[in-house]
């Protein structure tokens, strides 16, 4: 009876093992995840604070949401972690192959540099309109990482591959107006 | 049907003719298809895409896009509204011309806008200067007009719309072409009511 009982033992401690201690990725990267997340959230959410209204604030709303999207996507990954559902994207019948990582950062690095240039060049005026294209330069770009953030982790969780969304998100280009022969314009 | 009220609809009358008049129209026309005095939801009306900014120097201001009428090399638009929600400012702004730090593409482009506005506005003032020392030097021309040793722009004197075409240098050894234009009459209302509004809220 005794050694029954320790094969039962040694049985559901080595379950437990598997199970548990096993799993990748760990719900220890995903939390750490989840807080940087949660912490460009409530950064992009004091950004858009700070605006009434305008072309600034509609950017920094689309990152906002852009983010709290990742954050909701690492979180139902971390409640399926916990309750081991085994998560499967099927779109048009068809798996869909996550982005590679690799790719994924250096496009992250990629931004990042942008946003800096683009800061550093906002940094220069102290107002009028030079300084408001760089400021929505900036906010675009932000955007823009905050996308690849989505993608990134979507590809490091295996989770659904936004790799067309993400190809697509380039800045919007300024559009105008109707163009017409300079006499007509001035 | 008493004397007053033919005198009434004649009244009428004539003011729906001058409203409709061309001249009128004319008279209001403001550049790249708008016109002086219209209100925002006038604007917007026409198909342009008014997005607010937060700076307020000249009231309710907006960057502009999709206007009835652009410049080829034209970027972005700035139209304000003083407080009195009637167009009184315009600006319009050049994509970047990047990488030259002598200007030579900007100066070409400024030479063109220069040739269409004096044609329309009258013959300029214009100031053309390098800065001194280092500034002096062509391939510091971008950088002189950034730090405001250096000047490019050009006044006109007309009495309905004071206009300036300028280029702006950028540190980067870029530059680009900016014009500011501004309705006299409604420039003057809006500064009466900006000073009497600071005057009110010291």
């Amino acid at each position: 009876m005794l050694r029954i009982l320790s094969i039962v033992g040694i049985s559901a401690a080595l379950a437990f093992i598997a199970v548990f201690l096993t799993s990748n990725p760990s719900t220890q990267n995903l939390d750490a995840d989840l807080a940087t997340i949660h912490q460009d959230v409530t950064e992009a959410q004091a950004e858009s604070a700070k605006y009434s209204g305008g072309l600034l604030k509609s950017f920094i709303e689309v990152r906002v949401e852009v983010l709290r999207s990742t954050e909701a996507m690492l979180m139902a990954k971390r409640a399926a972690l916990l309750r081991r559902i085994n998560l499967v994207y099927l779109v048009d019948g068809k798996h869909v192959p996550p982005a590679k990582v690799s790719d994924i950062e250096v496009d992250i690095s990629d931004a990042k540099n942008r946003i800096s240039a683009a800061e550093e060049k906002a940094g220069q005026y102290s107002g009028g309109l030079v300084q408001m294209l760089a400021l929505t330069s900036v906010a675009t770009e932000r955007v823009t990482l905050a996308q690849l953030y989505l993608a990134y982790y979507s590809a490091k969780y295996e989770l659904p591959s936004i790799q067309t969304f993400v190809s697509h998100s380039k800045a919007i280009p300024p559009n105008p107006g109707t163009v017409v022969p300079d006499k007509d314009a001035l | 049907m008493s004397n007053n009220y033919f005198r009434e609809l004649i009244a009428k009358i004539i003011l729906l003719i001058v409203v409709w008049s061309p001249a009128y129209g004319a008279e209001n026309a403001a550049p790249l298809g708008l016109s002086w005095g219209a209100n925002v939801d006038e604007v917007r009306a026409g198909g342009v895409d008014l997005q607010a900014i937060p700076n307020k120097e000249f009231g309710d201001s907006y960057l502009a896009q999709k206007l009835p009428k652009a410049l080829s090399d034209q970027e972005g638009a700035i139209i304000s509204f003083g407080f009195d929600n009637r167009l009184c400012r315009i600006v319009v702004i050049s994509r970047l011309f990047e990488n030259d730090p002598q200007g030579a593409a900007a100066k070409v482009r400024y030479q063109e806008l220069l040739a269409s506005l004096t044609e329309k506005y009258g013959k300029p003032r214009s100031i053309h200067s390098f800065g001194e020392s280092t500034y002096a030097r062509p391939d510091w021309f971008t950088y002189g007009l950034h730090e405001g040793k250096s000047f490019w722009y050009s006044d006109f004197a007309d009495p309905e719309v004071g206009v300036q075409l300028g280029i702006q240098g950028e540190l980067s050894g870029s530059a680009r072409w900016r014009i500011f234009y501004e309705n006299k009459a409604l420039m003057r209302s809006f500064r009466e009511s900006k000073r009497l509004k600071e005057k009110g809220s010291l």
